[in-house]
């Protein structure tokens, strides 16, 4: 249905827009606890200051959006399985910790604490 | 030192840790006993640059006796064996670094704090190690105390600033992972090391610089002789005195170099050091007074403070506004009030400033003999010879002798290397400028500059467990994991000829392209036809570049409304997008691209019972007559919405199910499940390779190279040059006027198929290779594509392979040449 909406708002705007759902190309991640300390292990990117920013994180095209409680990736759904072992990874000496799914992300993804 | 098996190892400045193993260099039979040492006294006959000289003539005898040299270096040996260890990238964002954790540093880390600017600090050792004098250790402590106390500050001990880069980016190797540090500014407090003075057998074991000799006796309780004798006349040369004597150790001599009045009970010798006396390690000293009088004074140390030189190799040659520097390094010898208010300063901003305090290198004299830089061996006669071969610039003697160019970059050396041209070309004082300090400032292991770089990436398709659930064998293919089999290729094989297999192809490149100048776009993209598509049908499409070679291969197919949808190679998606994008760029033209790569799965589904299995699970009619090859359709297959296209590239009827890919394992699942009735078996690349093989279907990478155009491979019906323009239009206008090459062919081998890659012959001439080859299950015998070059007759009609196989070139696909079988 939202898709439909936006297909038709925005049909009004520009005939020639393309509108699709694109939700199964991103897998998100959430990152929560010492949410700095991890980026700074995956990413060269300041994570300092909330907001949204693109750049490479654990290796792979990213978005991020960086909230005071915690940072939301989103990478290819390709990558999930390797940044989720990244993650995993350079996170280890942080004790990190798998978390469940929350229904704030969606299905595919993996909240990390 | 080799220490766990890692050779060349700076044992003076690495933490000793239980467990380590630790050894000296090679030598023969031991290095204790080294029966080599013989070449020490041959080192009249092995000048600097021996090697490159005697070993030049004939070519053939370097590559031979430069392993028997390299042996006898005394290196330690590298392990072939020993993994790597990964390390880990840490980016710190900060806003100021301080390089250094002395006095100035912590001052300078204390005052930034006070500035509310986030302080990251470093030091090579731990806080405070390095002080031998109990003013200058109190002092640090006190500093280090409050700046814990602040909170506000990183500490990091046993760590190593590499260079300081443009950003400002200083890499920060702290062993077990590298840091990269964007500081806003950087302050230098890397302090100095004492003069190390040169004369002869100044490199036997027991010649100490000061600070390491008081560092050892303070910090560490490790007396480094048992009778000293001390050379200088500061207040340090007294500190160390005292620290010396507080140890146990006998100072039985200072020497100064002229009258001086050094409040010591120590007996005072007026004079320089004219050589030291040992075996092994050193037994006594000789001092040669101003009037030429010289005295052996017994001893088994010899501590030099005669003055000290900045560690400023971070420094050197920068110039920018967030450097800063801070105590000994631009004030060599300033006290601890000074240092203490240089690094306040440095600690909020002010400039580096290496002129104050910097050592009068004219001042400095050479000596006759002796070691100039003990990392690279190099004496002072090296310089001499060198010299008079013609280096006379600091920065050409530095090349041809390697002085500087060792583990300590010319901290030690540095001023002598100055020194000695300027004593010698007085009258050119640019030949004596001070070299260029370029990063790394330390040595750094090859995989500590590979940090955060040894982590196998790989794209996975949605199906990829369900892959290893069925016990696939898996493959990389570029980035991608694929299965290459479920176990028996053969029987995979024949599902698709005779029932009905799946194939995961996700991998695909997909795109999905619109807007107003959509169709200009890919008529000006393609070599072929895209205008006279109507809904719903697709064509096979090269993608050329301009000078007309084939860089990916694909499918465009009409989406109605001025939309398109292309598929490319898996391993050409991502380099494609760039290709589309940048030419959108460049013809200004107004088309939206969104890869869909990831966004949807594809499951091919191929065999003579593909469109009955997915009749089952489509409520859709899907007759042929419907539903003909080349055709797209939107489908619902398992109650998943699908992008379905009617293809051929095994040879057999088959129809691509493209998907959201979140559902692609809900598609999977109901396939397999309901293709049990059919005998279906999911088929991995091994089955794919031979199945395209015997329709003729090339594999861009595998059959082409990087300049092979349509014509060579055979695909000039996909070239309509009555179009106005396309990429690479010219070129194959060009290509077409001048004589063919080589040629890629089908061949027909009587028996099994040759090894791919494999040479083909003519009459023994070389004419071509193998570029695919399998033996065909279906006609029985080996087939394969392959490059072939014409001989004065034209092209060859039968061709041999290395190992003696008789090919025949044949036109066509091996099998369904009419193509009956993907058109059914």
């Amino acid at each position: 249905l939202a898709l439909t909406d936006v297909t038709a708002e925005l049909g009004e705007l520009d005939a020639t827009a393309i509108v699709v759902d694109h939700s199964s190309a991103f897998a998100a991640f959430t990152l929560t606890g010492d949410v700095l300390a991890a980026m700074s292990r995956l990413t060269l990117n300041d994570s300092a200051l909330p907001g949204f920013a693109q750049g490479l994180v654990a290796g792979v095209a990213a978005k991020t959006i960086a909230l005071p409680e915690c940072v939301h990736l989103l990478v290819s759904s390709t990558y999930a399985d390797s940044v989720r072992a990244r993650i995993l990874s350079v996170c280890a000496d942080l004790d990190v910790e798998e978390g469940v799914t929350t229904a704030r992300v969606p299905a595919e993804s993996t909240a990390v604490t | 030192m080799t220490i766990d098996d890692e050779p060349a190892v700076r044992a003076c400045v690495t933490r000793a840790t239980a467990g380590q193993k630790v050894s000296r260099g090679r030598g023969w039979p031991s290095a204790e006993h080294d029966a080599l040492g013989i070449l020490w006294r041959l080192r009249r006959l092995l000048p600097v640059g021996f090697y490159y000289k005697i070993f030049t003539r004939p070519h053939w005898l370097w590559p031979r006796i430069e392993p028997l040299i390299r042996s006898l270096t005394g290196l330690g040996k590298v392990s072939l064996t020993a993994s790597p260890a990964p390390r880990d990238v840490i980016s710190v964002h900060t806003g100021v670094l301080i390089v250094g954790g002395g006095v100035a540093g912590l001052s300078a880390a204390n005052a930034a704090v006070h500035d509310d600017t986030a302080v990251f600090l470093v030091d090579e050792g731990r806080i405070g190690d390095k002080l031998s004098s109990p003013l200058a250790r109190a002092a640090c402590a006190e500093l280090h105390a409050a700046l814990r106390k602040s909170g506000s500050a990183t500490i990091l001990e046993n760590a190593v600033a590499i260079g300081v880069y443009d950003g400002p980016l200083v890499p920060i190797d702290a062993q077990d992972r590298l840091y990269l540090v964007w500081p806003e500014r950087v302050v230098i407090a890397t302090g100095a090391v004492e003069h190390h003075e040169v004369f002869p057998n100044n490199d036997l074991p027991g010649v100490w610089l000061g600070r390491g000799a008081a560092r050892l006796a303070a910090a560490h309780k490790v007396r480094p002789g048992k009778r000293a004798v001390v050379v200088g006349d500061s207040d340090e040369t007294l500190e160390h005195i005292g620290v010396l004597e507080a140890a146990g150790v006998e100072v039985r001599a200072v020497v100064v170099s002229g009258a001086s009045a050094l409040p010591t009970d120590v007996r005072i010798v007026e004079g320089t050091v004219a050589s030291a006396h040992g075996r092994s390690s050193l037994r006594g000293v000789t001092i040669t007074s101003a009037s030429g009088d010289r005295r052996t004074i017994p001893c088994d140390a010899l501590v030099m403070s005669a003055g000290l030189s900045p560690r400023d190799a971070l420094l050197r040659g920068l110039a920018d506004p967030w450097l800063s520097a801070a105590g000994d390094v631009t004030m060599p010898g300033c006290t601890l009030d000074e240092a203490i208010e240089s690094g306040r300063r440095a600690g909020v901003g002010f400039p580096a400033s290496t002129s104050d305090g910097r050592p009068d290198a004219v001042a400095r004299k050479t000596a006759a003999a002796g070691f100039v830089c003990l990392c690279e061996d190099v004496e002072i006669r090296d310089f001499t010879d060198a010299w008079t071969e013609g280096f006379r610039s600091t920065e050409i003697l530095k090349r041809y002798t390697t002085s500087c160019m060792g583990p300590c970059q010319g901290a030690l050396c540095h001023d002598h290397l100055v020194a000695f041209v300027e004593q010698n070309a007085p009258e050119a004082p640019a030949f004596a400028a001070p070299t260029t300090a370029r990063p790394p400032a330390r040595p750094l292991r090859v995989e500590d500059a590979a940090a955060g770089q040894r982590f196998d990436f790989a794209e996975h398709t949605e199906l990829h467990s369900r892959h290893l659930s069925l016990g696939a064998s898996m493959e990389r293919l570029g980035t991608w994991i694929r299965p290459t089999s479920y176990g028996d290729s053969t029987k995979e094989y024949w599902a698709v000829r005779e029932r009905v297999s799946v194939m995961d192809v996700g991998t695909l490149g997909k795109f999905f392209v619109g807007g107003p100048d959509a169709l200009a776009f890919l008529e000006c993209l393609y070599p072929c036809q895209v205008g006279d598509l109507t809904r719903g049908r697709s064509r096979y499409a090269l993608l050329l570049n301009e000078a007309g070679y084939v860089i990916d291969d694909g499918l465009v197919s009409s989406c109605g409304n001025g939309t398109y949808y292309l598929t490319f190679t898996s391993g050409g998606a991502s380099h494609t997008e760039a290709w589309i994008r940048n030419w959108i760029d460049e013809l200004g033209l107004r088309v939206y691209v969104i890869n869909e790569t990831a966004a949807r799965g594809a499951i091919n589904v191929a065999g003579p019972l593909a469109l009955d299995l997915l009749q089952h699970l489509c409520p859709d009619a899907l007759e042929t007559s419907g539903f003909p090859f080349m055709q797209m359709r939107d489908i619902t297959v398992a109650d998943v919405p699908c992008r379905a296209l009617r293809l051929g590239f095994v040879g057999e009827l088959s129809v691509e199910l493209h998907h959201p890919s979140r559902r692609s394992t809900q598609l999977w699942d109901a396939l397999l499940d309901a293709g049990k009735a059919h005998g279906l078996l999911p088929h991995g690349l091994d089955a794919l390779r031979l199945l395209r093989l015997e329709k003729g279907h090339i594999i861009i990478g595998q059959d082409t190279d990087f300049d092979s155009a349509p014509r060579n491979l055979g695909l000039d019906f996909a070239v309509k040059l009555e179009k106005d323009w396309f990429v690479g239009r010219d070129a194959v206008l060009r290509n077409r006027a001048t004589p063919i090459r080589q040629r890629l062919v089908s061949l027909s081998f009587e028996g099994p198929a040759p090894v791919e890659g494999s040479a083909l012959f003519v009459d023994g001439a070389h004419v071509g290779h193998i570029t695919s080859a399998r033996t065909s299950p279906v006609l029985d015998h080996g087939i394969g594509l392959g490059w072939l070059r014409p001989t004065g007759d034209g092209f060859p009609t039968v061709v041999h392979c290395s190992e003696g196989e008789r090919g025949v070139v044949v036109s066509g696909p091996f099998y369904d040449p009419r193509g009956l079988r993907v058109r059914a």
